[in-house]
C-alpha cells in the first residue's frame, strides 16, 4: 500500500528549462507580471492543441513556477488561448465568450498546420482579428505550428513582460 | 466477426465497408448485415450521434459545451435529466465537422497524406498509416521490412501516449492528485520520446507513401531505452493504484457495456477488448510474432483501464523488440518513401487500409488515378465509441460522467472529421 | 369607552351589506381593521375593555380585551388591514358573495378574540368558518376543493362544541374567564379544536389544492387571519386549564413535525401557491410547539423555568407576528399572477415577478421566512430554536427528550425552509425570461392601497426585527431585555436566566449596514467601469428546454427522502417523469375511498327505493320512539 504523499514528495520532476520565443509578442500590461490565467478555447484544431495544452500543465514544467495558472472560466481569465483555426461554426460561440472575459485581456492565437489557402487563412486571420479588438482584447501573438511547450511558456513569459530564459 | 464501418458513396452508388476478420472489403449497397440503427447513424454521422433526447415534466436538457473546461476539448453533448439521473445522452457532432475527407479531394497524395492526419491529431500516425495503406494497396507500391518494423513501432508510440492521456484523467477525476502527476509527467515522457523518434511530439509528418521518415540510428537507441524505463515507472505506478480502493471504486461498474451489443454497433479498440472481445488488427500482423490482445470480461471503465494500462506495457515491450529486430539487420536503409514513381494510372483504382490506432480500427478508402486523390472515406472509432457511450451512459447520474467519457478515450475531432 | 368595542363590528356588518359596492366594502374593512388595532393598541397600553349583553337564562354576549386578545388583536388587525387594501383592486371583479364573505369572515375573527365566554366565542369561530368556506368556493367552480376545509372547519367546531360542554357541565357557567381550574377533557377536545384550525399535520391537506386557483388576498386571509385565531384560541384555552403533561407533550411534538413536514413538502413542491401553502403549516408547527413548550416550562415551579416560560411564551408571539407579517406580503406581492398569466408551476415563472414591488415584496417575504437576519422571522426561529436547547433545564425526563426532539425536527424546518425560499426565488424573482409564445406583461394590478400595503408590511417585516426590543416591551415582555458585551439595555434579548444566549437584530443591523455599506460604497465609485454581459453557457444561447428546472432543484432530496415522499420514477416511451407525494394526501385519498364505497353500500342498503323497506323503517322507527317514552 503506497503511501502517495510520501511517493510524491520525495521525487522530483520540475526541470529547469530552456525557454524559447519565435514570434513577436505584444507584453500585455505591468498587472500581469506576476499571475497569468489562462483560459484555453479548441476553436476546431484537430486536438494535437488541446493535447500539447495539456502537457503544458505536466510537473516537468510546474508553470505555477512562473505565475502561470489555468482557470476553468473565462471570467476568470487574462489571456485566451485560441488553438486552431475558428470553424465558422464556432465564430458566435467564440464570440460570446469573449465577451465574457475581464478587460484588459490578451489573445494566444495558436495555429496547427494550415487547412486551407494561404488567401483563404488570412482572410481568417483579419476576422479573427477584428474579432478579438471588438470584445476589448490586445491579439498578443500568432504562432503557427508550435514546436513544443518550450515555445509556449516562452511566449507566456513574454506576454507577461518577463524575459525569456529559464 | 463483420463489422460495418461505413457508407462511402462509390463511382456505381452506395457501397458499404465492412471489417471482416482482420480484412477491410468494400461490398456494393445493402450487402451489409448490420442493422438499420447503425446504418442511419453511419448516413448521419456528420451531425448527430446518441439516443436521443427525453420529455417529461421537470425533464430539461443539460447542454454541455461547446466551450467547456471539463471536456478537454470543443463538443456538444445533451444530457436529458430531471435532476441527477441523466435520461438520455445526444451528441452533436456538427460543431467540430471540417469536411477533412471533402477537402482531400483534387490534392496531391503526398498533401492529401499530410492533410488526413488533421482528422485527429493524436491519432495522426494511425490517421497516416491507414491511409497510406489504401493508397500503396491501390497503386500496388511495396513496402520494405525496415519501414514496416518502423511504421509498427511509431503505432505503439502512439498508442502509448494515447493510453497514458486517458489513464491520467481518469486519475484526476479521480482525485488521485499524486497519481496523475507522475502518470502526467509519464504522458509528457512519451511525447519527447515522439519528437526523439520522429521529429515531432506527435508523430506528424513521419508516416510516407511507401515507408517512413525517422531520423538517426542514434534516435533508435535512445527511443529504446526511453521507452523501457517508462515502462518500468508505469508498471511501478499502475500496480499502486490497484492497491487504492477509493480509486478503483470510482471506476467499477461505471458504463458497462455487453461485447455483442458493442460488436452490433461495430465499436472496436480497448474498450471492446475489455468487453471480452479478442479481436484486434495487429493479430495478422506477421511481424509482430507471438501477439495475444489484453482482454477483460467487465466491459466496465476499470476494465477499460486495465486494458489500456496492460497495452501499454506490451506497447512499450512491442517497441524494444522491434527496434532489436532493426538494430540485428542493419544496414538497409529506411525507405523515405514518397509519391515520386507513381505513374498515372489508366483508371481510378480504389485502395483500403486499416490501422489499429489508440481507441480502435481507423480505416480508409481512397479513391486515386496515381498522381491525386479523387475521393476520400474516413471510418473513425470514436464514432461508434460515442455511441456506445451515450447508451452506456443512460441511467447514469452526473458525477460518473468523467469515468465514462474519459475511460473511453473519444475525441471529438475524431468522429466529427 | 367599552362601547368602542361595537365599532369595528358596525362597520364590518356595514361592509358586508354594502357588498354590492364592493370598492366601498372593501374600503369598510380597512376601516374597521384600523379601528380594530387602534383598541387593541390602547388595550396593550393599559386600558380596559369589557361589555356584556345578557340575552336569555345564562346566554349572554360578552365581550372584552385583556393582554392576551389585545396581544393577537394588534397583530391580527395589521393583516387584516393590509390584505383589505390589497383586496380593493382584485376584489373588485369578483362577486358581491366575496365581498361579503370577507367583511362576515374577519368580523367573525374579531368576535373570537375578543369573546369572554364560551358561545360568544364558538359563535364567532362558526361566522368565522362558514364565511371563509363562501370566500374559498367561486361560482361555476367544483366546490369539492372548499368542502374539505368545511369538513375541517366544522371537525374543529364540533371538537370546540364538546369541550364547551364538557366546561359547561363541570362548571355550570359559561364564562372563559378561568385562571387554570377547567378539567382534562375540556382542554384535549376544545385544544385539539383549536389545533385543526391551525393546520397543522394531518389537518392540512385541504391547502394545497384550493389554494391553487385563489385570488391572493383570499389566500392571505386563509393563511394568516384564520391560523392566527386557532392560535389565539390555543393559547386562550391552554391558559384556562391545568397543565396536563401528556397532552402538552403531544402538542410539542405535533407541532414541531409539522414543522419539518411543512418544510419538507414545501421544498419540493410544483405549484407556486402550494409552496406558500406548506410554509403556513411549516409555520404554525412552530408556534403550536413554542406555545407548548412555554406551557411546558410554565409547569415548573423555578425562576429560570419562569423565565424560559416567559420566553417561549413571546417566542410564540413573536412568530404570530413575523408570519402574519410576512405572509400577508408574501400573497400580496404574488397577487393574482397565476389568473392573469396561466402560470401555475414555480417552474414556469422565471424570473415573471421582477418588478419592483413585486421583487422587493417577495424577497422580504421570502427571507424572512429562510431566517435571514436581520429580519424578523429570524429572530423569531432563534426565539425558538433556543427555547429547544435550553431543554435541560426542564424537570422531567419526558419533558426534556419531548423538547430535544422538537428541536431537531425544528432545526431540520429550519434549514428546508431556507432551501423552499431560496428555490422559490431563484425561479420567480431572477433570471431572465426566455420569451416564449405568448408575451406576458406586468400581470400585477397595481392601486394605492396595495401599494401602500405591500410597502407597509416590507417596511413592518425588516423594522420590526429591528425594532424588536421596543415591540417587546410594548406586548408586556420587558423583563426579557437586557444589555452585555457593549450592547447597551435594552437592546439585547436574553434567552435565559442564568444568561444562556443573547441576540440583539438591532445591532446585527448596524453592524450589517455598516460591513455592506463600505463595499457598496466602493461598488458605486466604480459604476463607470463596470459592464454587463449575457450570462454564459458554453458560448451557445440557453434555449428554452436547457433551463434548470424547478423540479431538478430539489429533485435531491426527493431522492435522498424517497421514503418520506414515495417518490417513483414514472416512464411512458420518451417521456420520464419523477412523481412525489405528500403521504398525508395518500392517507386521506385511501380514507375518501373506504368512506364512500362504505357510505355508497350502506345507502344502497337502507335507500334502496323499495317501498316495503320504507313502511318497515317507519314501523321500526315508531316501535323505538314509544318504548323510548315509556323509558
Amino acid at each position: 500500500m503506497r503511501v502517495w504523499p510520501l511517493f510524491g514528495i520525495t521525487r522530483l520532476l520540475t526541470e529547469p528549462r530552456e525557454l524559447t520565443a519565435r514570434a513577436a509578442t505584444l507584453q500585455l500590461g505591468r498587472v500581469f507580471r506576476r499571475s497569468l490565467h489562462l483560459y484555453p478555447i479548441d476553436a476546431g484544431n484537430s486536438n494535437s492543441l488541446n493535447m500539447e495544452i495539456a502537457a503544458l500543465k505536466q510537473a516537468q514544467y510546474n508553470l505555477h513556477r512562473f505565475g502561470i495558472f489555468f482557470t476553468d472560466t473565462p471570467r476568470h481569465a487574462d489571456l485566451i488561448l485560441l488553438l486552431g483555426e475558428p470553424l465558422q461554426s464556432l465564430r458566435e460561440p467564440l464570440e460570446r465568450t469573449l465577451e465574457q472575459v475581464p478587460r484588459p485581456f490578451g489573445v494566444l492565437w495558436m495555429r496547427e498546420r494550415l487547412r486551407d489557402s494561404a488567401a483563404v487563412s488570412a482572410a481568417v486571420a483579419v476576422e479573427i482579428g477584428a474579432l478579438v479588438e471588438r470584445a476589448g482584447g490586445a491579439l498578443v501573438a500568432t504562432i503557427d505550428e508550435p514546436s513544443g511547450p518550450d515555445e509556449i511558456i516562452g511566449a507566456l513569459r513574454s506576454v507577461m513582460g518577463k524575459g525569456v530564459g529559464r | 466477426m463483420k463489422l460495418l464501418l461505413g457508407l462511402p458513396r462509390g463511382a456505381s452508388g452506395e457501397q458499404a465497408l465492412i471489417l471482416e476478420d482482420g480484412m477491410l472489403r468494400l461490398l456494393p449497397g445493402r450487402e451489409h448485415d448490420a442493422d438499420l440503427f447503425l446504418e442511419t447513424l453511419l448516413l448521419g454521422r456528420d451531425r448527430r450521434v446518441g439516443n436521443g433526447h427525453s420529455t417529461g415534466e421537470g425533464v430539461f436538457d443539460f447542454r454541455y459545451g461547446p466551450f467547456t473546461g471539463g471536456l478537454g476539448e470543443t463538443g456538444l453533448i445533451h444530457l436529458s435529466t430531471y435532476g441527477e439521473r441523466i435520461l438520455a445522452v445526444e451528441i452533436d457532432l456538427s460543431v467540430k465537422h471540417r469536411g477533412v475527407e471533402t477537402s482531400l479531394e483534387g490534392l496531391p497524395i503526398d498533401g492529401a497524406l499530410s492533410r488526413a492526419e488533421l482528422v485527429c491529431g493524436n491519432f495522426a500516425f494511425a490517421h497516416a498509416h491507414a491511409f497510406a495503406r489504401a493508397v500503396e494497396r491501390a497503386l500496388d507500391i511495396h513496402v520494405n521490412e525496415r519501414s514496416r518494423r518502423l511504421s509498427l513501432a511509431a503505432l505503439e508510440l502512439e498508442r502509448i501516449y494515447n493510453h497514458l492521456y486517458v489513464i491520467t484523467r481518469l486519475a484526476e477525476a479521480a482525485a488521485q492528485k499524486v497519481l496523475a502527476s507522475h502518470l502526467g509527467a509519464l504522458f509528457e515522457e512519451a511525447l519527447r520520446t515522439n519528437q526523439r523518434y520522429g521529429g515531432s511530439r506527435f508523430l506528424h509528418g513521419v508516416r510516407r507513401i511507401g515507408g517512413i521518415a525517422v531520423r538517426d540510428e542514434g534516435s533508435l537507441e535512445e527511443t529504446a531505452a526511453r521507452v523501457h524505463s517508462i515502462a518500468a515507472r508505469f508498471a511501478d505506478l499502475y500496480h499502486s493504484s490497484l492497491s487504492s480502493r477509493n480509486y478503483l471504486d470510482r471506476l467499477h461498474g461505471i458504463a458497462r457495456i455487453e461485447r455483442g451489443h458493442a460488436e452490433m454497433r461495430s465499436l472496436t479498440g480497448p474498450s471492446l477488448r475489455a468487453a471480452g472481445s479478442d479481436a484486434d488488427l495487429r493479430t495478422r500482423e506477421d511481424l509482430l510474432g507471438e501477439f495475444r490482445p489484453v482482454v477483460r470480461d467487465e466491459g466496465d471503465s476499470l476494465a477499460r483501464m486495465e486494458v489500456r494500462s496492460e497495452e501499454i506495457l506490451q506497447s512499450c515491450s512491442i517497441v524494444e523488440a522491434q527496434i532489436a529486430a532493426l538494430r540485428a539487420d542493419d544496414g538497409r536503409p529506411a525507405a523515405a518513401g514518397s509519391g515520386e514513381g507513381t505513374d498515372r494510372v489508366p483508371v481510378t483504382v480504389v485502395g483500403l487500409g486499416a490501422a489499429e490506432g489508440a481507441s480502435g480500427v481507423i480505416a480508409w478508402a481512397v479513391a486515386t488515378d496515381g498522381v491525386t486523390v479523387q475521393s476520400a472515406y474516413a471510418s473513425t472509432p470514436s464514432l461508434f465509441g460515442y455511441q456506445v457511450f451515450a447508451e452506456a451512459l443512460t441511467g447514469h447520474i452526473f458525477t460518473d460522467f468523467p469515468f465514462a467519457l474519459d475511460s473511453f478515450g473519444l475525441s471529438f475531432a475524431d468522429a466529427a472529421r | 369607552m367599552s362601547l368602542f368595542l361595537i365599532f369595528p363590528f358596525a362597520l364590518f356588518l356595514l361592509g358586508a351589506l354594502l357588498s354590492r359596492f364592493r370598492g366601498a366594502s372593501y374600503l369598510l374593512a380597512s376601516v374597521a381593521s384600523l379601528v380594530s388595532f387602534v383598541l387593541g393598541a390602547l388595550a396593550l397600553s393599559g386600558r380596559t375593555f369589557a361589555a356584556e349583553w345578557k340575552v336569555v337564562g345564562i346566554f349572554s354576549v360578552g365581550v372584552r380585551i385583556d393582554h392576551l386578545s389585545a396581544l393577537f388583536l394588534t397583530i391580527a388587525s395589521i393583516s387584516w388591514l393590509t390584505i383589505s387594501l390589497g383586496a380593493h383592486r382584485a376584489g373588485r371583479s369578483m362577486p358581491q358573495v366575496r365581498a361579503l364573505s370577507f367583511n362576515a369572515a374577519i368580523a367573525g375573527m374579531l368576535l373570537v378574540l375578543v369573546a369572554s365566554d364560551i358561545v360568544t366565542f364558538l359563535v364567532g369561530w362558526e361566522i368565522m368558518t362558514i364565511f371563509a368556506f363562501l370566500l374559498l368556493t367561486e361560482r361555476g367552480e367544483e366546490p369539492a376543493k372548499a368542502f374539505r376545509f368545511l369538513a375541517f372547519g366544522e371537525l374543529s367546531s364540533m371538537l370546540l362544541a364538546l369541550g364547551f360542554a364538557v366546561l359547561l357541565a363541570r362548571n355550570g357557567s359559561l364564562s372563559l374567564q378561568l385562571e387554570s381550574t377547567a378539567p382534562a377533557a375540556f382542554l384535549v377536545l376544545a385544544s385539539l379544536g383549536a389545533v385543526v384550525k391551525m393546520d397543522v399535520v394531518p389537518f392540512h391537506t385541504w391547502m394545497r389544492p384550493a389554494y391553487e386557483r385563489l385570488p391572493g388576498f383570499v389566500a392571505a386571509l386563509m393563511s394568516v387571519g384564520v391560523t392566527l385565531t386557532g392560535v389565539y384560541g390555543l393559547e386562550r384555552l391552554l391558559s384556562a386549564s391545568a397543565y396536563l403533561r401528556w397532552w402538552t407533550l403531544l402538542l410539542a411534538l405535533l407541532g414541531a413535525f409539522s414543522a419539518f413536514w411543512g418544510a419538507l413538502q414545501s421544498s419540493v413542491s410544483r405549484g407556486l401557491r402550494a409552496v406558500p401553502a406548506y410554509s403556513t403549516v411549516e409555520y404554525n408547527g412552530m408556534i403550536l410547539c413554542a406555545v407548548a413548550l412555554s406551557a411546558i416550562a410554565g409547569s415548573g415551579s423555578s425562576e429560570t423555568l419562569a423565565y424560559l416560560a416567559r420566553f417561549a411564551g413571546a417566542a410564540g408571539v413573536v412568530l404570530a407576528l413575523s408570519h402574519a407579517l410576512a405572509k400577508s406580503l408574501f400573497f400580496l406581492s404574488l397577487g393574482d399572477f397565476a389568473d392573469r398569466t396561466g402560470i401555475t408551476q414555480l417552474g414556469e415563472m422565471r424570473g415573471a415577478a421582477r418588478t419592483r414591488l413585486q421583487a422587493a415584496g417577495l424577497i422580504t417575504a421570502a427571507l424572512s421566512f429562510a431566517a435571514f437576519p436581520p429580519l424578523i422571522g429570524y429572530a423569531a426561529e432563534w426565539m425558538l430554536l433556543e427555547t429547544a436547547f435550553q431543554s435541560y433545564k426542564m424537570t422531567a425526563f419526558s419533558e426534556r427528550f419531548v423538547a430535544s426532539l422538537s428541536g431537531v425536527f425544528i432545526a431540520l424546518a429550519i434549514g428546508l425552509a431556507a432551501f423552499a425560499m431560496i428555490r422559490f426565488l431563484g425561479y420567480a424573482v431572477m433570471g431572465r425570461r426566455v420569451p416564449e409564445a405568448n408575451g406576458e406583461q406586468r400581470a400585477h394590478g397595481r392601486t394605492t392601497g396595495s401599494v401602500v400595503a405591500q410597502g407597509a408590511l416590507s417596511l413592518l417585516v425588516v423594522g420590526s426585527a429591528i425594532a424588536l426590543p421596543a415591540l417587546l416591551l410594548f406586548f408586556g415582555y420587558g423583563s426579557l431585555l437586557g444589555g452585555l458585551l457593549g450592547v447597551p439595555k435594552p437592546l439585547l434579548l436574553v434567552s435565559g436566566s442564568p444568561i444562556f444566549g443573547v441576540v440583539s437584530p438591532t445591532m446585527f443591523a448596524l453592524v450589517m449596514l455598516v460591513l455592506c455599506g463600505i463595499p457598496l460604497l466602493l461598488w458605486a465609485r466604480r459604476r463607470s467601469r463596470m459592464r454587463s454581459v449575457r450570462a454564459w453557457s458554453g458560448g451557445l444561447p440557453i434555449a428554452a428546454n436547457e433551463q434548470f428546472s424547478s423540479d431538478a432543484f430539489a429533485q435531491i432530496l426527493k431522492f435522498v427522502m424517497r421514503g418520506l415522499f414515495r417518490t417513483r420514477e414514472l416512464s411512458e416511451g420518451a417521456r420520464r417523469t419523477l412523481v412525489s407525494r405528500d403521504v398525508v394526501e395518500t392517507v386521506y385519498a385511501k380514507a375518501d375511498n373506504v368512506a364512500t364505497r362504505i357510505g355508497g353500500a350502506l345507502g344502497r342498503i337502507y335507500m334502496n327505493g323499495r317501498v316495503g323497506w320504507y313502511v318497515a323503517y317507519i314501523l321500526a322507527a315508531f316501535v323505538v320512539v314509544l318504548v323510548l317514552a315509556a323509558v
